[in-house]
């Protein structure tokens, strides 16, 4: 009895996987030509993914819960004198952590004199604040030394809610595509003089 | 505190989700301060976010942008206001160390240089207002050589950059109060609540890390000298 109760699970649980692993298949087979598709193989591709998460779902969880994957969100076991012990790094780790920061920004300033172009510059430019920021996040504010629980609550949510602000450039570029037409014509500016 | 330190031992012992999320527990083992001070920097950095990405839609937009930032004084002045709150947040972290091992004394003399940091990034910064406001740039207008110089620009430059570096420097200057405050009243503040002033501290340098690239590195004047 006990050993079907075991053989079950892994039944029913392997059989959900073959089915969500089909559903995949097939959201590749339509995004295999996805050059030439349009919105309704798009619609396709992800019914048939949102299926295949249905069928996943209790297998991942059933595997979780016994353990057998990594459980990103359960912290190692704080030790018995854990909590008011010195969490985050020393002095001297602080210091380096400082160190990098200004040879970043001297970086920075280097580069604003060299004649790059704009886009390259401005890529290069957010890449190192956001290095930067990441190092003041995770060392000055601690976030590293942290739970994991509080780093999955607060920074995903922030870099999507960041992310959300870009879906405004595309309106920018017509704006500034509308205002080249109208240059050609005259200007408020051209009137005056 | 006693009775956390309980939570901590059992959940030491059995650290399972479920535990954790039914109630009476800490499950982000950080006390209810720091996690208002957290949530608050997150809507913070949405406000910033928010200024920011204006100011590159207008200038994306724009025919032409001024670039108007000479070596001497603008971009001197504002790397070594970099510096100065970069190292206002090495002693803020300073400070903090200190709190936690118990030492309060320390830490208030670390706080008070920050704030001292603090307090040389505004008046750095108010002078270079004042160089610019006296050059005659306004939030509604620029200068008239400005004008010339860079022809079809917006005239919302003065908008973004005296919107963007004064809600910077009104931040700045409510972080100075606030450590003040906290240094003022050390004795009965907790090592989490001076930690907690950090961390407002150490997100304005952060902002500041965006501020210095996207208004000045992105506007140097070549031409000049």
């Amino acid at each position: 009895m006990e050993q079907a109760n075991e053989k079950e699970p892994k039944l029913l649980n392997g059989i959900l996987i073959v089915l969500a692993l089909a559903a995949v298949g097939v959201a590749a087979m339509t995004a295999g030509d996805l050059l030439k598709a349009g919105t309704d193989d798009l619609f396709l591709i992800l019914v048939c993914l949102l299926l295949a998460v249905l069928f996943a779902v209790n297998p991942l969880l059933w595997a979780y819960r016994n353990g057998k994957i990594f459980q990103p969100l359960v912290d190692e076991p704080v030790e018995a004198h854990g909590h008011d012990e010195a969490h985050g790094g020393s002095n001297r780790e602080n210091l380096i952590i400082w160190g990098a920061l200004l040879a970043l920004t001297g970086i920075e300033i280097y580069l604003g004199y060299k004649h790059l172009n704009a886009i390259l510059m401005l890529s290069i430019l957010i890449g190192l604040s956001l290095i930067k920021a990441g190092l003041i996040v995770a060392y000055f504010m601690h976030m590293k030394f942290e739970r994991k629980t509080f780093i999955y609550t607060v920074i995903p949510t922030t870099i999507v809610l960041l992310c959300l602000f870009a879906i405004l450039f595309p309106d920018g570029r017509r704006l500034r595509d509308n205002r080249g037409v109208t240059s050609a014509m005259p200007t408020e500016a051209s009137v005056e003089k | 505190m006693a009775e956390a330190n309980v939570v901590m031992m059992r959940e030491a012992k059995a650290p399972s989700l479920a535990d954790e999320w039914s109630g009476g527990s800490f499950p982000y083992r950080i006390g209810h301060r720091k996690l208002g001070m957290w949530l608050f920097i997150m809507s913070d950095t949405l406000t910033f976010a928010a200024l920011l990405i204006a100011y590159s839609y207008v200038r994306f937009s724009s025919e032409n942008w001024p670039k108007p930032f000479p070596f001497f004084p603008s971009i001197i002045f504002s790397s070594v206001m970099t510096l100065v709150l970069l190292s206002s947040s090495l002693t803020m972290v300073f400070a903090v160390a200190a709190a936690k091992a118990g030492r309060k004394k320390k830490a208030r003399y670390w706080i008070l240089g920050t704030m001292f940091f603090g307090t040389a990034f505004i008046v750095l910064h108010g002078m270079e207002w004042s160089h610019l406001i006296h050059e005659g740039l306004y939030l509604n207008a620029l200068p008239a050589d400005w004008a010339e110089k860079f022809g079809g620009s917006s005239i919302l430059f003065g908008s973004t950059f005296f919107g963007i570096t004064g809600l910077h420097m009104f931040h700045v200057f409510t972080g100075v109060l606030y450590l003040g405050f906290v240094a003022l009243r050390i004795r009965k503040m907790t090592p989490e609540d001076v930690e907690t002033s950090g961390l407002y501290w150490h997100f304005v340098d952060l902002v500041w890390m965006f501020v210095f690239p996207l208004i000045y590195l992105m506007s140097i004047d070549f031409t000049g000298h």
